[in-house]
């Protein structure tokens, strides 16, 4: 084991007393001493700054004042370095003086050898060390006391600013605790009732209102007795009359072992959302009348539309084919008392009925597109197409136009709306293609950020863009009837199965150029995974 | 062959005179009978109400029948003489419908109901005549009806 080592800094006293001090230290077999000398207070005050001495020797001549003042202004420069006086004389007074003023031992000149003063020094300094030890621990102490208040009072603040009702009773029924939102809600604050005596004090009732609440079930009573529970419903009395709706939870107050200490209740006031839910259903109630309501009407309405249609394919075609049957019989049958203009104007009647005939049927297909059921397969439109192409040759033989048709184009969708569609489209590219030389017709498809275009393309007259919002709307024509028939609901009809489908059909084009309808089809996902059906 | 009996049930005035004349253009030797509405077809085809004062004839080789009308519609004397040919009436002459209407509710129902033929009435009175012409002959030469009919000749 090696030998302890003390820097011992002697302060005061002269040279002689110094060397002495220095020869008697250094014959310590126990510690091994070093031992500096100032011979000045000030030299001694500035040397302890360098924070290498272990303890300090106060060398003292004089009186009392100076003893005391000297002390206590080394301890201020450096605490946690131990002081030992020495003093040129014995006086019982100084020295307690000393000690008070924090010196750790009292030495008097000539009255100690070497174990003295070694037990003197080495215990100086142990006991400072313990001091300093304990100093820190008091320092953490007040740390941890200083927090320990801090957070008392955020907990007051919370308890006190909280919404809900807080109580707290002791085993026996005294209250520890009782918010003011408590006090608010029961309409009383804290009062020396047993709780006997709390149903009738604070006013609480059963759900009936009228059933004063029974002790043993009130719910502070239960938590105090070891229950666990949740929104149990008590109602109070305010003083004023007004009752009020508390859901109340409860916990039994533990103490440390586990054992039960009291009973803490936490609740808070459901009157109003109690009124709000009935609020609700009754909104609800109201809302569900009103949706039936409407659905009927709605109901109504559709079987007055489905009577209409039934009434215009009738009724509306019925004069028609009169105005027909008689005009044809007059040219058939009264041709001789008929001039050319004659003829000409029944001609023009005739052609009249026709045309109204054809625009109640485009009307009554459009009305179904809009109330048939769509029914989604997968089919091959390409093949379609391709088949509505033929068919307009061969109806129109002395027509020349080139179809240009991608394969393999398989799309999920009614086949019949979606047949329907293409005609529509196909029909207009066809017209408007009729008095273009080197007609071309073409049908594909691209990709535009993951979904599918459909295209048909022609290269016949085109129309303005400007005009091209009006292009899907009923009865819209954007040519004149002598240079191309038809209705103007074709584009409506397209219009409304693609919507139907969940897609999207625009055009594009520019006068003599041409014009390209596009059309997307909604949901393809299914479609996509197989190619050919 | 004999003058072949076509019963035109039809409630509108011009449309009975149009078929009528479609009728006689074909040149088939015909007689054409008209009714009005269904409750009269049903009279007329059991002797009953305005009819029960008429002599036995010949059951009609066609009826022509119009599916909208007052009183009983087509659909409903198509129920009717389905629901009696089990009875004293055995089994009825072809029924051909002439209509406006192309619903396909309708159409669905007129053949689930025993009818024989559907046909839509066109706009186009030259069209129309030719379809005349084209039932007729076929109805009346080409077609062989019931049993029941060559009962009634007897």
């Amino acid at each position: 084991m090696s030998t302890p080592s003390l820097q011992v800094l002697l302060i005061g006293g002269s040279k002689s007393d110094a060397r002495t001090m220095c020869e008697l230290l250094c014959v310590s077999r126990t510690i091994h001493f070093s031992m500096e000398w100032a011979e000045s207070f000030a030299t001694g005050i500035t040397r302890l700054q360098k924070d290498d001495i272990d303890v300090v020797i106060l060398h003292l001549r004089s009186t009392n004042k100076e003893t005391v003042s000297t002390v206590q202004q080394i301890r201020d420069a450096k605490p946690t370095i131990p002081v030992v006086v020495l003093s040129e004389v014995a006086d019982e007074e100084l020295a307690v003086k000393a000690v008070k003023a924090g010196a750790q031992d009292y030495l008097v000149k000539g009255e100690f050898d070497l174990s003295l003063i070694e037990r003197a020094l080495r215990y100086a300094v142990e006991r400072q060390q313990t001091q300093n030890a304990l100093a820190v621990q008091q320092a953490k102490l007040d740390d941890s006391e200083i927090t320990i208040r801090e957070q008392t009072q955020v907990l007051q603040s919370i308890l006190h600013n909280l919404s809900d009702g807080v109580v707290v009773a002791n085993k026996e029924g005294k209250f520890l605790l009782f918010n003011p939102a408590a006090e608010r809600m029961v309409g009383k604050g804290e009062a020396d009732v047993t709780p006997n005596n709390w149903s009738q004090h604070y006013q609480l009732y059963l759900a009936d209102k009228i059933t004063p609440f029974p002790t043993h079930k009130l719910p502070l009573v239960r938590a105090m007795g070891g229950e666990n529970f949740m929104d149990e419903e008590v109602i109070a009395r305010h003083p004023d009359g007004k009752m009020i709706t508390l859901s109340v939870n409860g916990t039994p107050l533990t103490g440390p072992q586990g054992q039960i200490n009291g009973g803490v209740v936490v609740f808070r006031d459901m009157t109003e959302s109690k009124t709000a839910n009935r609020e609700i259903r009754r909104l609800n109630t109201e809302l569900e009348k009103r949706v039936q309501e409407r659905t009927h009407e709605l109901a109504t309405m559709n079987n007055e539309l489905e009577t209409f249609c039934y009434s215009v394919s009738h009724d509306l075609r019925r004069p028609l084919r009169h105005l027909d049957g008689y005009s044809l019989t007059l040219l058939e049958e009264y041709r001789e008392v008929l001039d050319e203009q004659g003829v000409e104007f029944l001609t023009n009647v005739r052609a009249a009925a026709q045309q109204m005939g054809e625009l109640i049927d485009a009307l009554l297909d459009m009305s179904r597109t809009s109330r048939s059921q769509i029914q989604r397969k997968r089919f091959n439109l390409s093949k379609i197409v391709q088949r509505l192409a033929e068919e307009l040759e061969q109806r129109h033989p002395q027509r020349q136009a080139r179809f240009t048709i991608s394969d393999g184009m398989v799309v999920k969708g009614d086949p019949d709306l979606l047949t329907a569609v293409m005609a529509n489209l196909i029909d207009n590219a066809w017209k408007f293609t009729s008095h273009t030389t080197n007609a071309q017709i073409q049908f594909g498809n691209l990709q535009q950020s993951g979904q599918t275009i459909y295209y048909l393309k022609d290269n016949g007259i085109g129309f303005d863009t400007k005009f091209a919002a009006n292009l899907f709307k009923p009865f819209q024509r954007l040519h004149n009837v002598q240079d191309f028939d038809g209705h103007g609901i074709g584009l409506a009809t397209v219009e409304r199965i693609i919507s139907r489908h969940g897609g999207q059909v625009w055009a594009e084009s520019r006068p003599n150029e041409g014009a390209t309808f596009f059309f997307t089809l909604g949901d393809q996902d299914e479609a996509s995974e197989h190619n050919e059906t | 062959m004999g003058k072949k009996l076509i019963v035109l049930v039809e409630d509108d005035p011009r449309d009975c005179d149009l078929t009528s004349r479609a009728l006689q253009k074909t040149g088939i030797d015909c007689q054409v009978d008209i009714v009005h509405d269904g409750a009269e077809l049903v009279d007329y085809l059991f002797c009953t109400g305005s009819y029960h004062q008429q002599e036995r004839r010949p059951q009609p080789h066609l009826i022509l029948l119009d599916l909208k009308m007052p009183k009983l519609d087509g659909l409903q004397v198509l129920r009717m003489l389905r629901r009696v040919r089990t009875s004293d009436y055995d089994i009825p002459p072809p029924i051909v419908v002439l209509t406006s209407s192309d619903e396909t509710e309708d159409i669905e129902q007129a053949y689930s109901l025993g009818a024989n033929s559907y046909i839509r009435k066109p706009i186009d009175y030259a069209t129309f005549g030719s379809t005349i012409e084209r039932i007729a002959g076929y109805w009346l030469n080409i077609n062989h009806p019931p049993i029941s009919q060559d009962r009634s000749k007897r």
